[in-house]
């Protein structure tokens, strides 16, 4: 059930959408992370000077989030990397925290102290979420090269509770970490958390080659069936409450709700080839300060040193209307069953219009499994 | 009657919305929308206006009847008390 604040949210999402106006940012605070995990695009070392020396300075994020605010965004990811390396975190946050937005975190947890927490805890933003990348030191070893992330991201997350903190989990399933999902979940459910399962890699963020880490279109099916049936276990063994049903709805969304999506998508897919917000109320502007549509995508891309921030919103904006859209996907049967987009037809195949076969594939076999688990009903 | 520190009143897309910042966020973590009229009153409350004088504001700024701006005025208030909005 959608409360009165996600109303609003939609209300407003869609009035920016149809006035063009930047209400979704999302700060790429920096390119450095202290884990090294191996699907993952953006993970400088920690302490490389040369990619420090290129990282947008505090004063120039709060310079960007004021033009951002009279622009009109309201709702600001800040993002990395792992955004609590950077040194100023604290200015940085503590000053985008007065200015008038919503701001949610994005972090892996692992540099969360007492006292961070406790500051969190003093002037908290709105939201946090956190990646679990497994449920072990060794899952955390191999897929992130960071044993001792496993403790400290646990340490956090109980922290960050007892502070108040709004708090969601992630997990980005990869080979490496599939088999810990269950307890993944057990330890949401434990807490009241919502968990969000990062089910598709971009082939950027593929290990070097796509077949070490990304499941196949079959092995997602087939986790997914797996992790659906885990939440449903879990909200019968654990809890009837608010949070852990939310959990529960997520995961029933991912396999059987996809026609509602679909439908969404029919109605905006006239004007743009994107059926998201990209282009129409988010932008994303990377630790450089250039700005793009979202992480996954590298054009247009209009550089904010040199660009003030409404002329380089209006140019994603026209930018993004060149795109085209892919026809076949369009008039596909699949449709219902393929979450496919610009961005991912893009890095899959080069193309913006040409169909991808891993999606297609993955399109395929959700039909089958769906197909078969009606057939088993009735 | 005063409104408590650390709430912004912002327009966003043509709405008028009402963001809690920093610590109020442990207080209030939502958003508050507010229409024409509200964010008048909400306006006139943060330059310092009492009771008397917000009625009076909206019977200089809105044709409306003294006894339509005391209830709305009343009403204005007793939502935001109710989101524990005003100091006590």
């Amino acid at each position: 059930m959608k409360t009165a604040y996600d109303l609003l949210i939609e209300k407003l999402s869609m009035q920016a959408g149809l006035k063009k106006i930047p209400l979704n940012g999302a700060f790429e605070l920096t390119s450095r992370c202290n884990f090294n995990c191996k699907m993952c695009y953006i993970h400088n070392p920690s302490r490389d000077k040369s990619v420090v020396d290129r990282e947008l300075t505090a004063d120039q994020w709060i310079r960007l989030a004021t033009d951002a605010r009279d622009a009109g965004m309201l709702n600001l990811v800040l993002t990395g990397g792992e955004i609590f390396l950077r040194s100023d975190i604290e200015y940085i946050y503590e000053t985008l925290s007065r200015m008038g937005f919503k701001i949610i975190l994005y972090t892996n947890g692992s540099l969360i102290d007492e006292t961070k927490a406790k500051w969190l805890g003093r002037i908290p933003p709105t939201s946090m979420e956190i990646t679990l990348y497994g449920a072990s030191a060794e899952t955390y070893e191999k897929l992130c090269g960071n044993a001792a992330g496993y403790e400290g991201t646990i340490r956090a997350v109980d922290m960050l509770l007892a502070e108040g903190i709004n708090l969601e989990l992630k997990m980005t399933v990869t080979y490496d970490n599939m088999n810990d999902m269950e307890q993944i979940a057990e330890f949401s459910y434990k807490r009241g958390l919502p968990l969000t399962i990062v089910d598709y890699l971009y082939p950027q963020m593929a290990c070097g080659t796509l077949e070490n880490c990304r499941l196949t279109a079959s092995d997602t099916v087939g986790f997914l069936k797996k992790y659906f049936d885990t939440t449903e276990r879990l909200r019968k063994e654990y809890s009837t409450g608010e949070l852990p049903q939310q959990t529960l709805q997520r995961a029933t969304r991912m396999i059987k709700d996809m026609e509602e999506l679909d439908k969404k998508q029919s109605n905006t897919a006239e004007q743009s080839a994107f059926t998201c917000k990209v282009g129409k109320s988010s932008f994303w502007i990377t630790w450089e300060g250039i700005m793009v549509p979202c992480g996954m995508m590298n054009e247009p891309a209009i550089d904010l040193l040199d660009n003030d921030f409404r002329d380089a919103w209006d140019r994603l904006c026209d930018g993004l209307l060149r795109i085209p859209a892919c026809i076949e996907c369009r008039e596909c049967s699949l449709r219902d069953y393929c979450d496919v987009c610009p961005a991912k037809l893009k890095t899959e195949t080069g193309y913006y219009d040409r169909p991808a076969p891993y999606l297609c594939e993955l399109a395929r076999i959700s039909r089958e499994k769906q197909e078969q688990s009606g057939d088993k009903t009735n | 009657m005063k409104i408590k520190d650390n709430l912004i009143l912002r327009e966003i897309a043509g709405s008028w919305i009402i963001v809690p910042v920093a610590e109020m966020v442990v207080e209030f973590n939502g958003l508050m929308n507010l229409n024409e009229t509200g964010a008048f009153l909400w306006k006139k409350l943060a330059e310092g206006a009492e009771f008397e004088d917000l009625v009076s504001g909206l019977l200089s700024e809105y044709d409306v009847d003294e006894e339509t701006a005391r209830a709305d005025v009343q009403e204005f208030i007793s939502q935001l008390q109710e989101k524990g909005l005003l100091q006590q």
